[in-house]
């Protein structure tokens, strides 16, 4: 679970229906308001095959409008949603999912298991560019009636059902047909099954949704309107906020986070997902193909004392890339630790001198990751030069593995597959550190397929002892993700992903 | 006419050197939209495809000059993003990014013209040496920085105006121009200073003619000199520079938008650099372009209504 503030996870616990005694003196949430949410940037749009990719700006959108088949309570335990369960076949390479009856679409036309279908096929047609088919590993969707969707996976696969239950572009279930006859305009004019209905949206400006009132869940949603204003500078969002002109805010500026915490007006909801900031290693070039290089960048980087100066103290530091949230807890990680001197001991055992280039983005963001990289390695010896590029130029050389050192990051997903999968297989095309080792094919393999969940934890485990020791990636971060609210405001569940869903938020006066 | 018709000319020119420019840097800066559409886990497949789609495969030139003839026929073609047609989207924005910029400008001029008046009454006197160092201190100030503390003192300390957003006419006049004041005064009070500084100069020039002596010998009040007879001889180059400013104010209008959350034309221009949206970027920078021109064109005109020595000499030639 992420580290919710305590009063947060009363509220939010509530509001997914966890059975807790102790909870049972949290007021009751109070139908009717308007909420207005301020996010940073404005919406692509909300076909994803138009859209691409979703910013988690479009994703908190996008979750007033559509939903995913299953979602996830905040500690990760499955819930229904459009679906009321998904059953796996012997070795989980067949899904079932039980579709929910009597759902509608904002349209008023029956929501089926054709839909879901129909969705997903068109993701995965190659046709169609959608780059998000690569995490999904399904083959096809089949629906053999109007209750039944069956994904058929490429090969044996645990990960599905966590896999759909996070909102991302991939997961959250559009109207095909009316996507497909409205064209660009449907982009622009969202029909979902959500609990709210599009109203309006004026570029830039903003966006407006309705309660649904036919929503399948009777009681939600508790608000009547909600409006998602993109607010791009963070100190005027930050402002807008403590004016009270919105009453939620996504936020990065750390210095934003710590006035909040220290205002009685306001409350701060934080949210540690798995995944991570990382340092990817060019395993295949000089000098890093050398294992002894590697570890001595490993040793000779202080990233928690980085993380600290960058973050204000904010951002936790792990030595894998699960973190709490992922449900996968290590008792030895293989974490090499910070050891200058032993990096030193290394690199004079490597006998060359080392010089590095590191690829980041030209931002400022990217500038201090890279200064304070390139300040730890010359401590022991090791000579950085930094790169700034355009964050598609980033992109470009690495996937085509022209680059020694850059910048990533593992985006928060409920379970760790797909990321892990495809940054670390031998054959996967994203692999673009190189990095080939057989023991690393096979336990991601038990992690894809294992349905026996203590197994795939073990297998995640020795995978990271593995990574660790020969250092593919640092891990220089967490993902973390914070939204701050007026007091009144309650009902927020985790910040999967950086989205805002308010589905189940309420107001007090 | 023929005065006319050079300026018309010199028009077609510039806007044609321009949109070429504009397409070439747009063309030559780092970065790949099939990569921001796609994602980070795209094949090299799949950009290249979108590419072709997009017909960005093609020949820079080619590119451009079909381009160009879509956008003599006003299409100036749709955003590589989310595919709304580019002159819909600069219309759909236009009227925030004017509103703001004239009511940036009336403050501008509201401030400029009665400070430099006040001043020029007793050259080197308090409120002269005060004013000076006041559009000093203005200028010296980035407009971002000065937007946030107008919101902290006018939305949070004394909770008079909205922080950040834009309503538009339809939800009330009050409300329309409320939510676009802090920005206007944010482009103003920077505005302010040169054109203050340059009028001022202007109108100590003018005090010095034999006219403004006459008119004080015949006993006419202060005031009246300066209002009058000062004034209008010494706002030629007040006129100049307000029309070239025009491109600061845009300039200071993309920063302004982004701060205050306003939908308009710098904001979707930005939009489009960080997306690398080119054919974007190109219609709104094409079209700004155009307006920039168009702006000083007209002043030009301006001077010749304003003054007649001008006009006698361009219809002479």
């Amino acid at each position: 679970m992420g580290l919710f503030t305590r009063r947060f996870g009363l509220v939010a616990a509530l509001a997914v229906g966890l059975a807790a005694p102790a909870l049972a003196q949290a007021p009751a949430p109070v139908r009717g308001g308007q909420l207005t949410i301020g996010v940073e940037s404005d919406f692509e749009g909300f076909d994803p095959v138009r859209a691409g990719v979703y910013s988690n700006s479009t994703v908190t959108a996008a979750s007033l409008f559509y939903e995913t088949l299953m979602r996830l309570d905040d500690k990760g335990n499955l819930l229904p949603a459009l679906a009321l369960s998904m059953t796996p076949n012997e070795d989980g390479s067949v899904w079932a999912a039980k579709i929910r009856p009597g759902v509608k679409w904002h349209d008023g036309t029956p929501f089926t298991a054709q839909a879901v279908a129909d969705h997903f096929n068109r993701l995965l047609d190659p046709a169609n560019r959608f780059a998000g088919r690569a995490y999904l590993a399904i083959e096809k969707v089949e629906a053999p009636d109007e209750l039944t969707a069956v994904f058929k996976m490429r090969g044996p696969n645990a990960a599905l059902p966590k896999t759909l239950a996070q909102p991302t572009v991939t997961t959250l279930i559009i109207p095909v047909k009316q996507a497909t006859e409205k064209g660009a305009d449907y982009n622009r004019n969202p029909i979902g099954t959500g609990p709210f209905v599009f109203k309006e949206w004026r570029a830039a400006d903003r966006l407006v949704a309705e309660r649904n009132p036919n929503y399948w869940d009777k009681d939600k949603p508790y608000l009547d309107r909600v409006i998602v204003r993109p607010l791009p500078d963070s100190d005027a969002r930050y402002a807008s906020l403590v004016k009270g002109d919105v009453q939620v805010i996504w936020e990065d500026r750390a210095e934003n986070i710590v006035k909040a915490k220290k205002d009685r007006n306001l409350n701060v909801l934080q949210w540690v997902g798995s995944g991570a900031l990382v340092i990817p290693l060019n395993t295949q070039r000089e000098p890093l193909n050398d294992k002894r290089v590697r570890q001595a960048i490993s040793m000779g980087l202080n990233r928690k004392a980085n993380a600290a100066v960058l973050s204000q103290g904010l951002r936790p530091v792990y030595d894998d890339p699960y973190a709490p949230s992922s449900g996968i807890e290590c008792k030895d990680n293989g974490a090499l630790g910070y050891d200058p001197e032993k990096a030193k001991k290394l690199l004079a055992d490597y006998g060359k001198p080392v010089k590095l280039v590191q690829t980041v983005t030209a931002t400022p963001r990217g500038r201090e990751g890279a200064q304070v990289f390139q300040a730890d390695m010359k401590k022991i010896g090791i000579d950085v030069e930094i790169k700034p590029v355009d964050q598609t130029q980033l992109v470009k050389e690495a996937l085509t593995r022209d680059f020694l050192v850059t910048g990533w990051r593992i985006i928060d997903l409920a379970d760790v597959d797909p990321q892990m999968f495809a940054n670390f297989h031998s054959k996967s095309p994203i692999n673009f550190s190189g990095y080939n080792n057989a023991e690393v094919d096979r336990l991601l393999l038990i992690g894809r397929t294992s349905l026996d969940e203590n197994k795939r934890k073990a297998a995640y485990c020795d995978l990271i002892k593995i990574l660790n020791d020969d250092v593919v990636w640092l891990w220089s971060g967490s993902n973390i993700d914070f939204a701050i609210t007026r007091k009144n405001v309650h009902g927020i569940p985790a910040l999967r992903g950086g989205a805002v869903q308010v589905e189940a938020a309420w107001l007090t006066k | 006419m023929h005065w006319l018709a050079r300026q018309m000319l010199r028009l077609v020119v510039v806007l044609f050197c321009v949109t070429l420019l504009t397409f070439v840097i747009v063309n030559i800066l780092p970065g790949d939209i099939a990569i921001v559409i796609l994602g980070t886990l795209a094949t090299p497949q799949d950009i290249a495809g979108l590419r072709a789609d997009l017909g960005l495969d093609r020949p820079m030139l080619v590119r451009y000059f079909d381009w160009l003839g879509s956008a003599l026929t006003g299409d100036l073609g749709r955003s590589y993003r989310n595919g709304e047609p580019v002159v819909q989207a600069i219309v759909d924005r236009l009227p925030v990014s004017l509103q703001l910029m004239v009511m940036a400008q009336v403050i501008a001029l509201g401030i400029a013209i009665p400070v430099a008046l006040l001043s020029v009454r007793r050259p080197g006197g308090i409120f002269d040496r005060i004013s000076a160092s006041a559009a000093f201190g203005f200028l010296a100030m980035p407009n971002f920085m000065l937007g946030i503390v107008l919101i902290y003192l006018f939305s949070i300390t004394f909770d008079l105006l909205p922080a950040t957003g834009f309503s538009p006419m339809s939800e009330g006049l009050w409300e329309n121009i409320e939510s676009m004041i802090l920005p206007s005064l944010t482009l103003g009070l920077i505005e302010w200073t040169v054109l203050m500084r340059v009028l001022r100069s202007d109108l100590l020039t003018t005090l010095k003619e034999d006219f403004i002596l006459l008119a004080r010998a015949k006993g006419l009040p202060q005031w009246r000199v300066l209002l009058q007879h000062a004034l209008r001889p010494s706002s030629f180059t007040l006129i100049t520079i307000l029309g070239l400013n025009i491109g600061g104010l845009i300039g200071g209008a993309v920063i302004v938008e982004q701060i205050f959350a306003l939908p308009g034309v710098g904001r979707l221009l930005l939009g489009g650099i960080f997306n690398r949206d080119l054919i974007l970027v190109q219609g709104t920078v094409s079209f700004i372009a155009a307006g920039f021109v168009v702006v000083n064109f007209l002043v030009d005109m301006l001077y010749a209504v304003l003054d007649p020595r001008v006009r006698y000499a361009r219809f002479r030639n």
